[in-house]
């Protein structure tokens, strides 16, 4: 089995069902546009007539920014110059993986966040199923079909994934830097103390890959094999995990470098873009739409190749023990 | 060639001669310290032998001391009382005191040198400030005689002083040494009473200026750095060299030891300023900021140089300080230490802004000595405005930075280009927060937190400054400064002689401005309210009386438009502010307001209407918390808003998506 081989059928597969990732898309973005319009009213009558408005076509004028947090209150907390440019939106968000911190934009944005978990989850089911059919082509209800048949599995297997999240930030992160100032300890070398860091970030990194990728099988099992149990179905991903470790894992380490590639390619196109006219702005806004709708689909993407790679690997098994027989 | 070379030779004979010329000061006091350091049990053991004259005006019996170290003797010290109120850092030091030890100096003996007697003198414990009987970070002698004005008595002093692990300031950290506030320093006869006053949670120092003659003796393989000039140094044949330096015009004396200090030297020079010579101590994986540690120096040495008062002495001494040590960042006299993170983000503009305000200090606290404890805004304040005015000529504005993942030493920085950061934002942004608390002149310490010591002492006055300077003007401001410097050079000087030189220099007597700012809590807050135009109102009702009155229903009769600007005064302190008023033609209207009263209405009547009016429009008053309500248009354009709400609709887009992974 060939990671490339799997990667490129995965992408043409979801080239296949192209308006999924445009629904869920369209989901994504209405989500996004009933909390950012009331923000923009807000913000509009901050600083719509401002002299300062000009300066704030280009840049975060920090002086403006600054004071404008002084009195904001609720959503309006979460303007902040690292907004400005293509990098800080994502880098903060990535942040949030890594550290657990969610509610550091607002308890209103982490709930926000909690409610379209369970959405994604939702859409998780029709994807999946879809994808372990490859027979038949995209159609709207046979998307909505399987994503509402596959509900209960897919909440069930969202909020055991939350609460393994929680217990990972909560209790296995603070393990991790405790052991961390321990092996620091009052050096003052400033490259021990960052690398040693550094080491501990790379832990709660690979945790959270694993913890995904074990969730991830778990979901195509559950809806391939048609199993009840979904908790059966994440004992029995993380044994098919574990029984081709290099290749579960190689094909998601190949999948998470093409996303990396990809934040940095798009975080750059949209740092290129200094939007001082309308044109200029709407060129932004297009790119940022275009940046989440692939996101989108290479998320997709992830369980489309899972869902290849496992059949893959059943067809096979079962192609070893009618040979056998 | 030869001559070459003789060219050469009497070059560095000149220099030599120029930089050995005398620091002209009155000597107050004169110590010469013998001082060996103890690397396994930290520990500082020291025989001192002080002379002191009697500089004022009323002969004295006894002389007050400084012991800063006993601050950190035990969790009865004024300074740990004082803690209380912070506890977070409290408990933070109390561990760390527990851990690695507590510091104190302890005064083994104290006797008049050359009476041939070893009888110690009587000592007691003082507490001047606040009466807290378990506090000995102040001692008083009696002596035997009265020093009468213009005499002298010299001491021997014995010595040992426990250094405490990374106490503020000073203390030790593994191989790591800063020694400050470490030996028995007599304290300020001024007005014929000792100003010594006791180590608080969040003051500085105050001593006279004199001679240090110090030898430090160290284990061979520390490189050391201290105050003043390396005069010679002697190999010991135990392990140990013993250096001397000699400090000319000082009025204090630290020093630093460690065996992985890297040195780097370099001169300062400049065609109207004296050669300086530079000694960098940095931290091994800090080579590649050896340049910006040297740059910021010069540019402080160059601009301070020439706008105040040339850098008088021959060497001035960097310590990087090492991570963990709670020493970077501070001033002493000819050395100061900075440090920086082992990445810094493009644009932040570190380790520059912390250089630059430390070496700033050489100025502000070292040549003009205030004190630091009862006026702390004229070293604090001065230097902060000061660092600014440098850094915004010598780099121009800095960017917004963000360090990632940060976590006590470790963070990724990353810089943001696009958001501009102005070398005051930060100080207007932190008054803004906390210019409430209190007012500006008091007592360090009697400040009601660390606050509102930090706004009255750093950022009120820093903005105080920069008001008056755009309010008198850059010439009449650059002499009011030089004047000051020059003035009260190797001096004393009281907030009272800083306003005299002011009002010897500006057009008016600038008593109010100081009043309000100095004496009065509150911040300085001026914003355009309301605007409107309109078209003006037909001709209609009754007009005339008697019989020529008549009703009247017509249109109006020229087409000029009717305009309201409303200026509010939001903050507490009164200045007077300009109002710039622009009409869509261009034209412009100029208003001069007293600022007293909550509102001023303003009335036109012109051919068009009001585009946009500037409270403040040249920014003079750095003072005001509030810029960005200084200028407005009176239509609104909603681009900005949409730009900002297009990028924050992305974020959350996108942090939706990164959430979906955990599903
Ligand atoms: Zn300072």
């Amino acid at each position: 089995m060939k990671i490339w081989a799997t990667i490129r059928h995965a992408i043409s597969l979801v080239g296949q069902h192209r308006k999924m990732v445009g629904i869920i898309y369209l989901v994504n973005l209405c989500i996004g546009l009933v909390f950012s319009i009331p923000l923009f009213i807000l913000f509009n009558r901050h600083v719509s007539t401002l002299t300062m408005r000009d300066d704030l076509l280009s840049g975060l004028h920090y002086s403006w920014w600054s004071s404008f947090n002084f009195s904001a209150q609720g959503l309006e907390n979460s303007i902040r110059p690292s907004l400005s440019g293509g990098y800080g939106p994502l880098f903060d968000n990535l942040e949030l993986l890594l550290t657990g911190q969610f509610h550091s934009f607002g308890w209103f944005v982490f709930f926000i966040a909690l409610a379209y978990l369970f959405i994604a989850a939702f859409f998780n089911g029709g994807a999946i199923s879809l994808f372990t059919d490859e027979r038949k082509s995209f159609t709207t209800s046979r998307f909505f079909s399987g994503a509402g048949a596959n509900f209960h599995h897919m909440a069930a297997l969202a909020t055991t994934s939350l609460l393994v999240f929680a217990l990972l930030y909560k209790l296995i992160t603070p393990l991790v830097f405790s052991l961390v100032d321990n092996i620091v300890g009052e050096s003052t070398v400033q490259s021990f103390v960052w690398i040693i860091n550094l080491a501990g970030y790379l832990v709660i990194f690979v945790l959270v890959f694993l913890i995904t990728l074990i969730f991830d099988y778990a979901k195509v099992i559950v809806i391939n094999d048609k199993k009840e149990s979904s908790w059966l179905c994440i004992w029995l991903s993380v044994k098919f995990i574990f029984s081709n470790f290099f290749k579960t894992t190689g094909l998601n380490s190949v999948l998470v470098l093409g996303a990396v590639i990809f934040v940095i390619v798009g975080g750059l196109f949209i740092s290129l873009v200094q939007p001082t006219q309308i044109l200029l702005l709407i060129l932004l806004t297009i790119i940022q739409q275009l940046f989440v709708l692939i996101k989108i689909g290479l998320r997709l993407t992830f369980y489309a190749a899972e869902t290849h790679f496992f059949q893959q690997h059943v067809a096979a098994k079962a192609v070893v023990r009618k040979r056998k027989r | 060639m030869k001559r070459n070379l003789l060219f050469f030779i009497s070059l560095f004979f000149f220099h030599v001669a120029l930089e050995a010329q005398d620091v002209p000061c009155e000597r107050v006091v004169s110590y010469q310290i013998h001082a060996t350091l103890n690397p396994d049990n930290k520990t500082v053991t020291g025989t001192q032998q002080l002379s002191w004259t009697n500089a004022g005006s009323a002969s004295t019996q006894e002389l007050y001391f400084h012991l800063y170290l006993n601050a950190f003797k035990n969790t009865q010290s004024t300074f740990f009382k004082e803690m209380v109120a912070r506890s977070s850092s409290l408990s933070d030091y109390i561990s760390r005191f527990n851990q690695g030890g507590w510091g104190y100096c302890d005064v083994r003996s104290i006797a008049i040198a050359g009476t041939g007697t070893s009888t110690s003198l009587l000592s007691q414990f003082m507490q001047p400030d606040d009466g807290n009987t378990r506090d000995e970070t102040v001692f008083k002698v009696d002596l035997p005689r009265p020093i009468a004005p213009g005499d002298s008595v010299t001491l021997d002093i014995e010595f040992v002083s426990q250094l405490p692990y990374r106490a503020p300031r000073t203390g030790y950290v593994q191989d790591y040494f800063f020694v400050a506030q470490w030996f028995p320093k007599i304290g300020v006869w001024s007005n014929d009473e000792w100003n010594c006053h006791q180590f608080h949670a969040h003051t500085e120092f105050f001593a006279d200026y004199g001679d240090y003659d110090v030898h430090l003796t160290v284990p061979s393989d520390y490189v050391v750095g201290a105050s003043g000039v390396l005069s010679d140094s002697t190999t010991n044949g135990n392990g140990t060299t013993t250096y001397r330096f000699l400090g000319e015009c000082i009025h204090d004396f630290a020093w630093t030891a460690s065996p992985r200090f890297k040195v780097a030297l370099r001169t300062f020079e400049h065609p109207e300023l004296p050669n300086v010579r530079m000694k960098l101590l940095y931290q091994p994986n800090h080579r590649r900021f050896v340049d910006a540690f040297f740059d910021a120096t010069e540019n402080t040495l160059k601009y301070l140089g020439l706008w105040y008062i040339p850098y008088p002495y021959p060497q001035i001494t960097i310590v990087d300080a090492a991570c963990k040590s709670s020493t970077a960042g501070m001033e002493y006299p000819t050395l100061f230490t900075t440090g920086v993170d082992l990445f810094v983000a493009r644009g932040s503009q570190e380790p520059l802004g912390l250089t630059i305000h430390e070496c700033a200090h050489q100025f502000f606290y070292g040549i003009i000595g205030s004190n630091e404890f009862e006026h702390a805004w004229l070293d604090e304040g001065f230097t902060t405005y000061a660092t600014s005015r440098c850094l915004n000529v010598a780099y121009g504005p800095g960017a917004y930075s963000k360090t990632y993942l940060a976590r006590g030493d470790f963070g990724i920085p990353f810089t943001f280009p696009r958001t501009i950061k102005d070398q005051r934002d930060w100080i207007v942004e932190n008054h803004r927060n906390r210019g409430r608390r209190d007012y500006m002149d008091k007592m360090s310490w009697e400040f009601v937190d660390y606050l509102a010591y930090r706004n009255n002492a750093y950022e009120k006055p820093a903005l105080m400054l920069w008001t008056l300077e755009n309010y008198l003007g850059e010439a009449v401001f650059g002499d009011i400064m030089k004047a000051y410097a020059n003035r009260w050079a190797f001096k004393h000087p009281q907030p009272e002689d800083f306003f005299n030189i002011v009002n010897d220099f500006a057009p008016e007597d600038m008593s109010w401005f100081f009043d309000k700012l100095m004496y009065e809590p509150g911040v300085v807050d001026y914003a355009v309210g309301q605007i409107t135009s309109k078209a003006p109102v037909n001709i209609q009702g009754y007009f005339g009386s008697g019989e020529n009155m008549e009703k009247r229903d017509q249109d109006a009769e020229q087409d000029i438009f009717e305009s309201q600007v409303h200026i509010k005064r939001l903050g507490e302190i009164q200045l007077p502010v300009e109002i710039l008023v622009t009409f869509e033609n261009g034209e412009t209207i100029t208003e001069r307001w007293n600022g007293v009263e909550p509102y001023k209405i303003f009335y036109y009547a012109n051919e068009t209407k009001v585009e946009m009016v500037e409270v403040d429009p040249y920014h003079k008053i750095w003072l005001d918390v509030n810029p960005v309500n200084n200028g407005k248009y009176r239509t609104g354009n909603s681009l900005p808003a949409f730009r900002w709400g297009a990028s924050w609709l992305f974020w959350l887009q996108d942090l939706l998506e990164m959430i979906a992974i955990l599903s």
